[in-house]
């Protein structure tokens, strides 16, 4: 029985210890009773050890010629080590959960398992059969009172925990850091457009495809800087979904109401201008077709449509230095009347051309390709937002960039689009 | 034990609990994949028996095909099962009294059946009865080994042969633990080595020999188009371990459409236009970017905590059982222990990266572990008194029949481990809709997927076979049987090329399937609408027709 305790006892000594001495009222951290890693370990020390001889040990050179003996010392030495690093990272798990630093802690697992070491010393070894049927009991054991008392369990695995706690966890990447909120205006609402629409000028609304939020904040400055010299007003604001055509409705919402019984129902900001007499239009390089855009297009309330294809005509998209040389000839006619147009950028527009497959292929290539693509279409937008100061221009992304491989998409934050409004 | 003697007993502790379930269970497939496959053996679907049944080897299907024609009324799809997981019992039962004596035996017979007799019995499938059958095969061909009964090694082989036809995936999963059991033998196997290496070409040459007849098939023009299905099929409707979010937007970003991908995941995909087999397959493709990704350093945790899981299961018990029964009959080869958990874990690690993880699975490893511990056993030396095991008996006899008597409908959930009946909550009068149906000959009927699995329920039980055609005119949207040829043939009957787009034909009626709407109008026509036929519990028929678009103009005027 005293050889059964004495393992419990000195296992349960290594794990408690660094818990007790690290306690603070109230917190809430689960730990086993004792660790099944050390007592394992604790049982085979006091194997290996009763089977070196202590008459071998009398004289060094004795001992070196009995090649045996000497692996027997050096795997007791093994199990020793091996010991004190379990130890080493359950203390380490334990910190880590506190925040806190090393520190004088880090001579806890020597200390405990020298004492651990010290209790077994005179203790009879069992059979490698009878550990091995210990260790199954008791391994079972713990997972049997686990799934009733999950509150306390009996064994703890430092090891696993370890691995688990190193193991690489997911970017995160759903919310913006507090630092990126101290520096620029964020908001939470899909709507923008409706705060910022200055109903005594033209509105120009541009929607920049797969415009993200980088996680590296200084690609995002630098992007900024495109639009030195022009009054703006920079942030960010967060979209329900990662979808071109959803931005292009949610962001023009004016109002849902319900009626009684239930019915939704949506009126964009597009019909609420028409109605007090602006006019207007909508331009879109790519086809009218896809997702039946001029079908909700009309819906929204635009007076005039520009998609650059209607069809399967075989005509190219129209570029986004096609897309700006026609609203600046938009914006140029004179005529009284104030206009609302909106535009949804296409260049940036995954997946990108040039490459065959949207997942399979370089991120360093799609990356420098995409950038170089952004700031073409971001300083199109400057240059006529300097051109027409008397114009007000909403800019913002429609989503962050999708349709490309992970990990390029992993250098953007989900679901936040930057905005950006000038004059 | 003499031979008779243990063989005798074994009949008769299966046969009391085989009665028990028969007559207080709920008398049911376990998986309705097992009904279905015995439905398009009986030709329910056609016009004709057909033993491609896709998940089973279609030799068994062939192979009742005789009785079929002899008695066709008869479920001998279900009765074949029953007879499998029979034998696999008292095939087990009589290694361990051979190997226990009297009185120990009888007890672990005893013990081992009522574990186990509902979970088999009570929930038949296909899957699990190829792991009972592979397991008692694997145990009577070690045991003939170790008792020069070479008949029972080629019996051995034989049951082995017989659950590699009824899932080939769940015999290939115990050959690992037959290769573990077969290294703790070694002595023995190398003592008896023509035997052993003759029974072990027999059983492979065997198994790959009847695992390649049924994939061939499946190779010709007539199947083509059903085999083309079935790797997408599977991705888009069991998959659930990708970013599914992720995945509609993107889909949504190429120009297509989400509602499509959505439809695809809820099983409704028997278009043959829009949802053509490559069509799929990018979408496939899409998914692929998207699965979720288990960290290695994560694994050591999550197999502690499925371990943990696996302490619901009464196999895992039975292994716990038999394992310590090796420590204390023949402890040199207790080791055996550790090397089977190795072998569980190994496997169980794998399934969990590809979230597949499942109680009827996993169950199976346990079986094989549990099973080939048997051989190990030394001689048990101690015996126990003969009152103890009579009143023991007695006891487990008595606790049994009670246990039958009052939740004998309760069985275990083959994927979560729960316990639950099998029955579906359903007030609907099936009668009253299979009238209506009957009703109109001329009219043919697309069911959702639920629609038809419900359906299942409410036809013949397990025991009589679904006579020939009974579900000619009721054609599943979704489920792994759209593109079966005979269904094609039937649909072409009926004038219909592509059911979804074809919904709008004059002489089709969809049941529980309201919102094809949208896609029709998305794809193919400007304007459907759907009108309500009738309403017969949870069961609606729906009629689409098209809309006029010059008409309903003209109306407005």
């Amino acid at each position: 029985m005293m050889r059964l305790l004495y393992p419990l006892i000195a296992s349960a000594l290594i794990t408690i210890v660094p818990f007790l001495l690290t306690f603070e009222k109230g917190q809430d951290i689960v730990r086993g009773l004792f660790s099944y890693e050390e007592f394992c370990l604790l049982m085979l020390f006091v194997l290996v050890k009763s089977k070196i001889r202590t008459s071998a040990l009398t004289s060094l050179r004795t001992f070196c010629k009995n090649v045996k003996q000497s692996i027997l010392l050096l795997l007791l030495v093994t199990v020793a080590a091996a010991m004190v690093f379990v130890a080493w990272l359950d203390l380490q798990n334990l910190l880590t959960i506190k925040g806190w630093a090393t520190g004088w802690y880090g001579v806890l697992p020597f200390v405990t398992c020298g004492f651990a070491m010290a209790m077994m010393w005179k203790v009879k070894p069992f059979s490698i059969s009878a550990i091995s049927f210990i260790l199954f009991v008791a391994l079972i054991a713990h997972l049997f009172a686990y799934n009733h008392y999950a509150a306390q369990p009996l064994a703890q695995f430092p090891v696993v925990d370890y691995m688990s706690r190193t193991a690489p966890k997911p970017i995160a990447r759903d919310s913006l850091p507090e630092s990126f909120k101290a520096k620029y205006f964020t908001s939470d609402s899909a709507t923008i457009t409706r705060g910022f629409i200055d109903s005594a000028k033209t509105n120009v609304l541009v929607l920049v495809e797969s415009w993200g939020i980088p996680l590296d904040t200084n690609r995002f400055t630098e992007q900024l800087q495109i639009f030195d010299g022009i009054p703006n007003q920079v942030g960010a604001h967060h979209r329900m979904y990662s979808r071109t055509r959803t931005a292009e409705r949610e962001d023009l919402i004016y109002s849902v109401t319900r009626d009684s019984t239930g019915r939704r129902d949506t009126v964009f900001l597009p019909q609420v201008l028409r109605a007090q007499g602006v006019k207007t239009q909508f331009i879109y390089g790519g086809d009218s077709l896809v997702q039946m855009c001029n079908k909700y297009i009309r819906n929204v309330g635009f007076d005039e449509t520009f998609f650059g294809i209607s069809a399967n005509s075989g005509v190219e998209p129209r570029t986004d230095r096609e897309s700006v040389a026609l609203l600046d000839s938009l914006l140029s006619v004179q005529d009284s009347a104030l206009k609302f147009i909106a535009w949804t950028t296409l260049d940036t527009k995954f997946p990108l051309p040039g490459f065959k497959d949207p997942y399979r292929i370089d991120v360093a290539a799609v990356d420098s390709v995409y950038t170089e693509r952004l700031a073409g279409t971001l300083r199109l937008i400057a240059d006529l937002a300097k051109k027409h100061p008397d114009v007000r221009f909403i800019v913002q992304g429609d989503h962050n960039p999708i349709l490309s491989p992970l990990k390029f998409q992993e250098k953007f934050y989900k679901r936040w689009v930057p905005f950006v409004v000038f004059n | 034990m003499p031979f008779k003697r243990a063989f005798l007993y074994s009949i008769v502790i299966n046969l009391f609990f085989l009665v028990l379930c028969l007559v207080f269970g709920d008398i049911k497939f376990g998986a309705v994949d097992d009904y279905f496959m015995a439905a398009v053996l009986t030709g329910a679907h056609g016009t004709d028996y057909n033993p491609h049944l896709l998940f089973v080897n279609a030799i068994y299907g062939y192979a009742l095909l005789p009785l079929y024609h002899l008695f066709p009324k008869v479920g001998w799809y279900y009765i074949g099962e029953m007879l499998a997981m029979f034998v696999s019992f008292t095939a087990i039962g009589y290694v361990l009294l051979r190997r226990c004596g009297e009185r120990w035996g009888v007890l672990l017979v005893m013990l081992f059946t009522a574990m186990f007799a509902s979970d088999f019995y009570l929930v038949v499938q296909f899957t699990q009865c190829a792991s009972i059958l592979s397991a008692s095969g694997m145990l009577l061909f070690a045991h003939g080994l170790g008792d020069k009964k070479y008949q029972l090694v080629g019996l051995g082989v034989l049951l082995l042969l017989w659950g590699s036809v009824m899932r080939w995936q769940a015999f290939l999963m115990g050959m690992p633990f037959f290769c573990v059991g077969q290294l703790f033998n070694l002595k023995q196997c190398w003592k008896y080595k023509w035997v052993t290496a003759a029974g072990l070409a027999v059983m492979f040459a065997g198994a790959y020999a009847m695992h390649h007849f049924d994939a061939s098939l499946y190779k010709n023009v007539e199947y083509a188009p059903y085999v083309d299905i079935q790797g997408p099929r599977v991705t888009l409707g069991d998959g659930s371990n990708y970013n599914q979010n992720a995945v509609y937007e993107d889909i949504e970003e190429m120009g297509k459409s989400g509602k499509d991908y959505h439809m695809l995941t809820e099983w409704t995909f028997y278009d043959t236009e829009t949802f053509a087999a490559d069509s799929m397959r990018a979408i496939v493709d899409v998914i692929g970017n998207y699965h979720d990704n288990i960290e290695r350093g994560e694994i050591p945790r999550l197999l502690l905590i499925a371990l943990g899981n696996s302490l619901q299961s009464p196999l895992f018990w039975t292994w716990f059982i038999f394992s310590l029964l090796i420590w204390a009959t023949n402890r040199k080869k207790f080791l055996y222990l550790w090397a089977s958990l190795a072998v569980v874990l190994y496997l169980m690690s794998i399934l969990l990266a590809m979230n597949r993880l499942v109680y009827r699975v996993e169950s199976g490893f346990w079986l094989y572990a549990a099973v080939l511990a048997v051989p190990l056993w030394g001689r048990f030396r101690y015996e126990l008194p003969r009152k103890l095991v009579v009143a023991a008996l007695a006891v487990i006899a008595f606790a049994n029949v009670f246990t039958y008597a009052t939740s004998g409908t309760l069985v275990r959930n083959p994927v979560t481990g729960e316990l639950r009946t099998l029955a579906v909550e359903d007030s609907t009068d099936y009668d009253q809709v299979f009238a209506y149906i009957d009703s109109q000959p001329d009219k043919m009927f697309l069911l959702s997927m639920n629609a038809y699995m419900r359906f299942s329920h409410h036809k013949n039980p397990p025991y009589l076979a679904e006579p020939i055609g009974s579900y000619r005119r009721t054609v599943s949207f979704g489920y792994w049987t759209p593109y079966l040829p005979e269904i094609t043939r039937t649909l072409a009957e009926f004038g219909i090329t592509n059911p979804i787009k074809d919904v709008v034909h004059d002489n089709v009626i969809v049941i529980n399937e309201g919102r094809l709407a949208d896609f029709l109008q998305r794809h193919y026509y400007d304007s459907v609408a759907v009108d309500t036929l009738k309403e017969i519990g949870e069961m609606t028929f729906f009629k689409y027709r098209l809309v006029e678009a010059d008409s309903a103009a003209k109306e407005e005027k």
